[in-house]
């Protein structure tokens, strides 16, 4: 096998082949490996730019990066138009809920969803079932027909508490008894059975 | 007897960083080393223009050299990676589109140099052809990227993306299918 090349003798070699039966076989693969010196093929014009240093010319990939930044940047709207959204409860409860998770989940910001559920409850029970610390802010009606009513008109009004002392009663109303009106007119609580009506403040 | 090549072993670590580096001299080395053995891959694959494909081959090749990895070694790893892919997509375009015909040298019009010298090299590289013809395909690139590339087993592997174990054996089955298909009266170079 000494005749032959030390690679076509190796790999006949170890193929199991002994040199004698291996030697048209090392004889093929040496012809074969004459087939890398059949000539270097003369470059076209374009290798040839690129062969002299030339920057190669830009595939399409400032444009597949301009799409992803399209893209990117639609998707960071539609993300921070939904927080916004979330934020003023312009959207749907689960929604929200669905905002601050993926918030949350995806970005470095913090949107606390449990405010918003418990804020969402509040707002629908609260005509049924109102806080004890929003009462405490409403400011107290007299109701009508009341000794403490002032002039005891059939009328009564939302009345300042500095307006209560300067009234003509003693200025104490029963709170267990007496219907307690926001300002807003709206009934809060209270064991009378008439609707509260307006008094002449400062009576 | 052929002479085995040395072309090849001249790539040194210092002319592939050079080229690594944009450097043209050293571009042009790398070229004038790989292009031949690219295109004789090419050609003892059967692919239908392989100058063409030797070209695309490097138009691919050169603007990934600044990331290049593993010296001249990896580097001849990566031309030959390119080639086999490149060849890949051309054989299944062909069948894709065309029913498959067998080799037959005498009808092979490929383009090759014109010169008389060539005419004797020529008439031996149709009749390797015609002995790698009858191989079975992965034994076949085994040997040509062995042989021809002047690859390692691994570096082989690495390019057909098998195993080293699994290429050592295709060599071996191709080294065994060459020796009966020779003794068959096989076409002899």
């Amino acid at each position: 096998m000494s005749d032959f090349t030390e690679l076509s003798a190796e790999i006949v070699r170890d193929a199991g082949i002994g040199a004698r039966d291996g030697a048209p076989v090392a004889r093929f693969l040496d012809e074969l490996s004459m087939l890398a010196d059949t000539g270097t093929p003369a470059p076209s014009d374009e290798l040839l730019a690129l062969l002299a240093g030339a920057p190669p010319l830009p595939a399409t990939r400032p444009a597949r990066q301009a799409s992803v930044a399209r893209r990117l940047a639609v998707a960071a709207a539609i993300l921070l138009l939904a927080i916004v959204s979330t934020l003023t409860r312009e959207l749907p409860q689960p929604a929200r809920k669905l905002v601050s998770d993926v918030v949350n989940t995806v970005t470095p910001f913090h949107v606390d969803s449990a405010p918003l559920q418990r804020l969402g409850r509040v707002i629908s029970r609260q005509p049924a079932q109102p806080p004890v610390a929003r009462r405490a802010h409403r400011t107290p009606v007299v109701p009508s027909g009341h000794p403490s009513s002032g002039s005891g008109s059939a009328d009564s009004t939302t009345q300042a508490p500095d307006q209560q002392s300067s009234g003509s009663g003693s200025g104490v109303v029963d709170q267990q008894s007496a219907p307690i009106v926001t300002v807003d007119d709206t009934l809060v609580s209270g064991g009378g059975s008439e609707p509260a009506g307006e008094s002449e403040a400062g009576d | 007897m052929g002479e085995r090549s040395t072309v090849g072993t001249s790539l040194t670590a210092q002319v592939v960083k050079a080229a690594m580096r944009g450097e043209s001299s050293a571009l042009h080395e790398v070229y004038a080393q790989l292009a031949p053995k690219i295109l004789g891959y090419l050609r003892a694959r059967g692919a239908g223009d392989p100058e063409a494909v030797t070209h695309d081959v490097f138009l691919a090749l050169l603007p990934q050299l600044p990331r290049l990895r593993g010296g001249p070694s990896g580097l001849r790893t990566l031309a030959f990676s390119i080639a086999h892919a490149r060849l890949v997509d051309e054989l299944r375009g062909r069948s894709a589109n065309t029913p498959p015909v067998r080799y037959e040298p005498a009808e092979d019009r490929r383009v090759v140099q014109s010169a008389e010298t060539r005419v004797h090299e020529r008439m031996a590289t149709d009749a390797v052809c015609e002995v790698l013809a009858r191989l079975p395909d992965d034994q076949r690139e085994v040997l040509i990227l062995r042989i021809v590339a002047d690859l390692s087993l691994e570096q082989a592997a690495r390019v057909m993306g098998r195993s080293v174990g699994a290429v050592k054996q295709l060599q071996r089955r191709g080294v065994l299918a060459l020796r009966r298909i020779l003794a068959d009266g096989g076409t002899t170079p």
